[in-house]
């Protein structure tokens, strides 16, 4: 690990001013940075701890839950209000890590977390997202566990958060602060896909941090679930996953929300796709032409197609009433 | 005195591991130590061009830089070296002699600029600090020719050398049965691939070496310390007595530390150049390229069998990798030759060189893959004749070795199968596919035999009794998670009626008596009769001296009032084993029935293992609690092999891709279902006065096959290509 320099930052001002400065990343939990460092694929000059700001809260008002950039994971798992009214974010964070690493990792961090591809995570594999124009090992080969979304011939590393998965389908605002000020995102915007700049991962401009994130407090976002697929059992990411919510009325789906993770480059939603539900009565050939669409711009390789027969099971399993939905429910929880 | 022998005993040593208090190899900090970080070759065949280390020199707490170019004069280190006879790239050299009479030269890193695999090892960079060393590390930079490279078998095109003699068997074994005239009225014939695995134990290898004036202490992870010790020795040219190895606690070895491998002498040398403690500790990416794998195998399996199940013929044939410079190879057939009853056999290795790291022994060499391979295949004869495969096992019961023509000296297979059909709750008779539903969930069961044999070694074991002290038992012997610490002490407790606390156990230094390196299960039938042989030598010589010294011969004296009247402060005895019984014409093995039940969601591509019970023969049980411990660790990796673990080379660049933890997935707690083991009981009375076997394998073989058999079972899909995995459940096409 290169030698580094280590500020503790005691205020936001303070924060933002020391990360002006060339190289200085921001430090809060350290479960994705500091494993990174070790293993010699981010080498920052100087980083800068955020630790101690205060902005863990997590605070519900009349229209929206504010969740504050540095709540850990597990404060947030755990969280009465986000269990009530937005189950799938606590069962997204329940379902990725470990305790141990949970406790210590930020909100704001596990939302840029890097890839698990692991040519990026090794110094010696060619990598466009580590080493902007060395080439993509992934498209090469062995690439079972890349995605099939949002691909392009640069990259097709999968984003690895459960949680911005989840996020996504319940219409989250990032907050963030920079040199310039204040500004909000909304998650849909908040990543950006590869195309010929893999190594940019999302809108953050430089010396910017997330302050918070707001989710708006709806009948919908209470009746989400996660659902998340992978080889083993606990502690693996995902093959695929899904964060969903549907409401349906008089046999009719009235509101529909479909995130998607594993799949994609960045966390996946297609909104064309949910319209098409709306209105209408939901069931085995609704869902698959829902699937249909979602997939249609699927681009796999003969090792990790079967993430799109995992998708349809998903999607399935979460959104056809006639299926057993205590399946997903009472797994939500588990470690499943 | 209460009986220990046959008892539950918790691992005397067991609050010193949990505590941290055990010293682990990597956890010896002597003063002024160095850290060593090794660089790998990106490329897996070709031919190193230059090296460049000035900018990793200069990195601050910088030591030295190790390459080809400098090794031999700063190191003494050479590839003329005798003592690479004795590492793991010569394990198989003499099964394949014969197919290669110009024997290339053994693997040996910082030799040479040949690269023959990738991750071999191109420089090695000692610093003050780990840290410092693996920074360096990462700005050394090497240019290369490359040449193309081959890391998958291809049956069709690769050139293979045929073995000959191995594991204690013929590669190469075809017999016609009197009997082939009877019909055949079922046949099966499939190849099965088992996978690249890794062994990764918990504690990666280590190293430590101090060189002091003409010798070397040697704190190593290794399986075997008078091994270790050979090969040190002979690496360093020095007399053996001028090393010493210390390997006291293990953590975990599956066959990573059975073998000699390089990092255990170039600690050695490199202590020796910088007169200082030199720490080579693999990193887990390290593992798979420098302790070892097992390698993927491919095998076909074809059976005949008469109409009421009896085999006809069993022929199963292997396709294996070694690599350029090594000779390793999986010996799949061992469990066909003997566990079932055929009219004809033929069992077959081919054996072909690729550009991969040097497989080697991993738990159950041979019969692990190669079980899954038979025991899938009997299950799908059971199946297309409709029949229960225990019957079909039951029907082709082998009442002697048929291949070593011997009897067993003792077989209680048929119990194994009787008792864990029972425990399981094994439905008699033919099952159909997808005949078990639970809401979204297919149930499946399945079952396979597992067999192993039980060698042993000689061995020699040292009691001390001192006047002020506890009784110390002293041996070689390794314990690497296995109980060898408690099953000593039980051992010499019941022996000499000593209370289990006022004994210590000292295990795993090279200045202790000699015991096999453990592997092969055969450390409990080697050691504890050596044990048993001290005991009885130390009761003699106690009462040699209390007839000796004392007016009234065969009193009640303790022990150490038979030493204070002898003026004496310690006594020392050995006692020895000589290994396999002598004038016994009989085949030694253990033997089991695993059962599993998995659970399918197809839709959702999961399979979990929900329920799995193993019945077993393995003579008398020492300890219960320790050897159930040793089962079901088994099991475990049978559930890693069946589902999950897959080393996985890249098709371009011929370079092991998840080369650690979070990409080569394991079972985790919530993977491992409820395990019950049943131990058949029964003393294999002419294997040793215990009647025991070892047990540190048998748990593996079959258990992956018994997966696949329940996933068949529930699903009607017969994967015979392991892992199992959600692709092959959910996919539409």
């Amino acid at each position: 690990m290169r030698a580094f320099d280590y500020i503790r930052a005691e205020t936001l001002e303070q924060a933002l001013l020391e990360l002006g400065c060339p190289d200085s990343r921001a430090l809060a939990g350290g479960t994705s940075l500091v494993d990174l460092m070790k293993l010699g694929v981010e080498a920052p000059a100087r980083l800068v701890d955020i630790g101690s700001l205060p902005l863990a809260a997590i605070t519900l008002g009349q229209s929206a839950l504010s969740i504050g950039a540095l709540a850990s994971n597990s404060e947030i798992a755990s969280n009465e209000t986000v269990e009530r009214l937005f189950p799938a974010v606590s069962q997204a964070i329940l379902a990725g890590a470990s305790g141990q690493i949970r406790n210590m990792a930020s909100l704001a961090g596990n939302l840029m977390q890097r890839t698990r591809c692991p040519y990026f995570r090794s110094t010696d594999w060619p990598c466009n997202k580590r080493q902007p124009g060395s080439g993509c090992t992934a498209a090469s080969g062995s690439n079972a566990h890349h995605a099939v979304l949002g691909v392009s011939a640069s990259c097709m590393a999968v984003n690895p958060s459960d949680l911005a998965v989840a996020l996504l389908a319940l219409d989250a605002e990032v907050h963030l602060v920079g040199p310039s000020g204040p500004r909000s995102v909304p998650i849909s915007q908040f990543y950006l896909l590869p195309a010929e700049t893999p190594e940019i991962e999302t809108v953050l401009r430089p010396g910017e941090l997330i302050t918070q994130v707001v989710l708006p407090r709806s009948n919908l976002a209470a009746a989400s679930t996660y659902l998340k697929l992978r080889g083993r059992a606990s502690y693996e990411f995902a093959s695929a996953s899904i964060a969903s919510a549907i409401l349906v009325e008089g046999g009719a789906v009235r509101e529909v929300a479909i995130a998607l993770g594993g799949l994609g480059v960045v966390p996946w939603r297609d909104r064309t796709a949910e319209a098409e539900l709306i209105g209408k009565a939901i069931g085995r050939q609704s869902i698959e032409r829902y699937c249909d669409a979602l997939l249609a711009a699927a681009s796999p390789t003969k090792d990790n197609a079967y993430k799109l027969d995992l998708a349809r099971g998903a999607i399935h399993r979460c959104l056809d009433p006639d299926r057993a939905r205590d399946d997903v429910t009472a797994r939500g929880s588990s470690p499943e | 005195m209460p009986k220990h022998l046959g008892e539950p005993r918790s691992r005397i040593e067991g609050a010193l591991k949990v505590t941290g208090r055990a010293a682990y190899a990597a956890d010896r900090r002597l003063p002024n130590q160095a850290y060593v970080w090794a660089v790998r070759s990106p490329i897996a065949a070709g031919r190193i061009m230059r090296v460049a280390v000035a900018e990793a020199e200069a990195v601050d707490g910088v030591i030295a830089i190790y390459t080809h170019c400098n090794a031999a004069e700063a190191l003494d280190w050479g590839p003329e070296n005798a003592s690479w006879n004795l590492s793991a790239e010569a394990l198989g050299r003499t099964a394949l002699a014969e197919a290669e009479p110009t024997a290339q030269p053994l693997y040996q890193p910082l030799t040479g600029s040949e690269i023959v695999f990738a991750g071999q090892w191109i420089a090695l960079v000692v610093a003050e600090t780990l840290e410092a060393a693996r920074e360096a590390a990462l700005l050394v930079t090497a240019e290369f020719v490359e040449d193309p490279a081959s890391t998958e078998l291809d049956k069709d095109s690769d050139r293979f050398l045929s073995p000959t003699f191995f594991f204690g068997a013929d590669m190469h074994v075809q017999r016609s049965g009197l009997e082939s005239s009877r019909p055949d009225q079922a046949a099966i014939r499939e190849t099965y691939v088992t996978p690249v695995q890794f062994h990764h134990p918990m504690e990666t290898s280590a190293t430590v070496a101090d060189w002091q004036d003409d010798g070397v202490t040697v704190f190593d992870s290794t399986q075997g310390v008078w091994a270790a010790r050979e090969f040190i020795a002979r690496s360093l040219k020095v007399p053996t007595e001028k090393v010493r190895v210390v390997s006291s606690y293990v953590g975990g070895g599956f066959g990573a530390k059975n073998q000699m491998w390089p990092h255990q002498a170039l600690a050695a040398h490199i202590s020796r150049a910088l007169r200082r403690p030199i720490r080579i500790q693999l990193s887990r990416a390290d593992m798979v390229v420098a302790s070892g794998h097992r390698s993927v195998t491919h095998q076909d399996v074809d059976l005949r069998a008469g109409g009421d199940g009896r085999l006809n013929g069993l022929s199963h044939v292997s396709w294996v990798p070694t690599s350029i410079r090594g000779n390793f190879f999986e010996p799949c057939g061992l469990n066909s030759l003997m566990l079932y009853e055929t009219a004809d056999l033929d069992v077959r290795h081919y054996v072909t060189r690729k550009n991969i790291p040097s497989p080697t022994v991993f738990r159950g060499p041979g019969e692990t893959p190669g079980s899954f391979a038979l025991e899938c295949a009997l299950d799908e004869l059971a199946h297309r004749m409709q029949m229960d495969p225990i019957a079909l096992r039951r029907r082709n019961f082998a009442s002697r070795d048929a291949y070593h023509a011997r009897d067993w000296s003792a077989n209680r297979l048929e119990d194994c199968y009787e008792q864990g059909s029972a425990a399981f709750g094994w439905e008699h008779g033919f099952t159909p596919p997808r005949s078990m539903r639970s809401k979204s969930e297919l149930i499946g069961f399945g079952m396979a035999t597992t067999a192993y044999p039980a060698p042993a070694l000689a061995a020699t074991v040292r009691l001390r009794l001192r006047q002020d002290g506890p009784l110390v038992i002293e041996t070689s012997a390794t314990d690497i998670g296995t109980g060898m610490y408690t099953i000593l002490a039980q051992t010499v407790a019941d022996a000499l009626g000593w209370p289990l606390e006022d004994l210590v156990v000292r295990l795993a230094s090279s200045d202790f008596p000699n015991a096999p390196t453990a592997g092969r299960s055969k450390s409990t039938a080697s050691v504890l009769p050596a044990a048993a042989n001290a005991c009885r030598a130390l009761l003699d010589r106690l009462q040699a001296m209390d007839r000796t010294h004392s007016i009234a011969p065969n009193s009640n004296r303790s022990p150490f009032e038979i030493l204070a009247a002898a003026g004496s402060s310690e006594l020392v005895v050995e006692g020895s084993s000589t290994g396999m019984p002598t004038g016994q014409n009989l085949s030694f093995y253990s033997f089991g029935a695993h059962f599993a039940e998995v659970r399918v969601d197809e839709e959702l591509g999961r399979i979990r293992v929900t329920r799995f019970v193993s019945a077993l023969d393995c003579g008398t049980i020492v300890n219960p609690k320790t050897a159930a411990s040793q089962i079901k660790g088994g099991i475990i990796f049978g559930i890693g092999m069946a589902l999950m673990e897959k080393g996985e080379f890249h098709p371009v660049r011929g370079r092991l891709v998840n080369d650690n933890l979070a990409d080569y997935a394991v079972p985790v707690h919530a993977d491992i279902p409820d395990i019950k083991v049943v131990f058949v009981n029964g003393a294999d009375e002419r294997f040793n006065e215990f009647g025991a076997r070892g047990l540190g394998e048998i748990g593996l073989p079959g258990a992956a096959a018994a997966i696949a058999n329940a996933v068949f079972n529930a699903t009607g899909k017969r994967v015979r290509n392991l892992p199992i995995t959600p692709a092959d459940i959910v996919r539409r096409a």
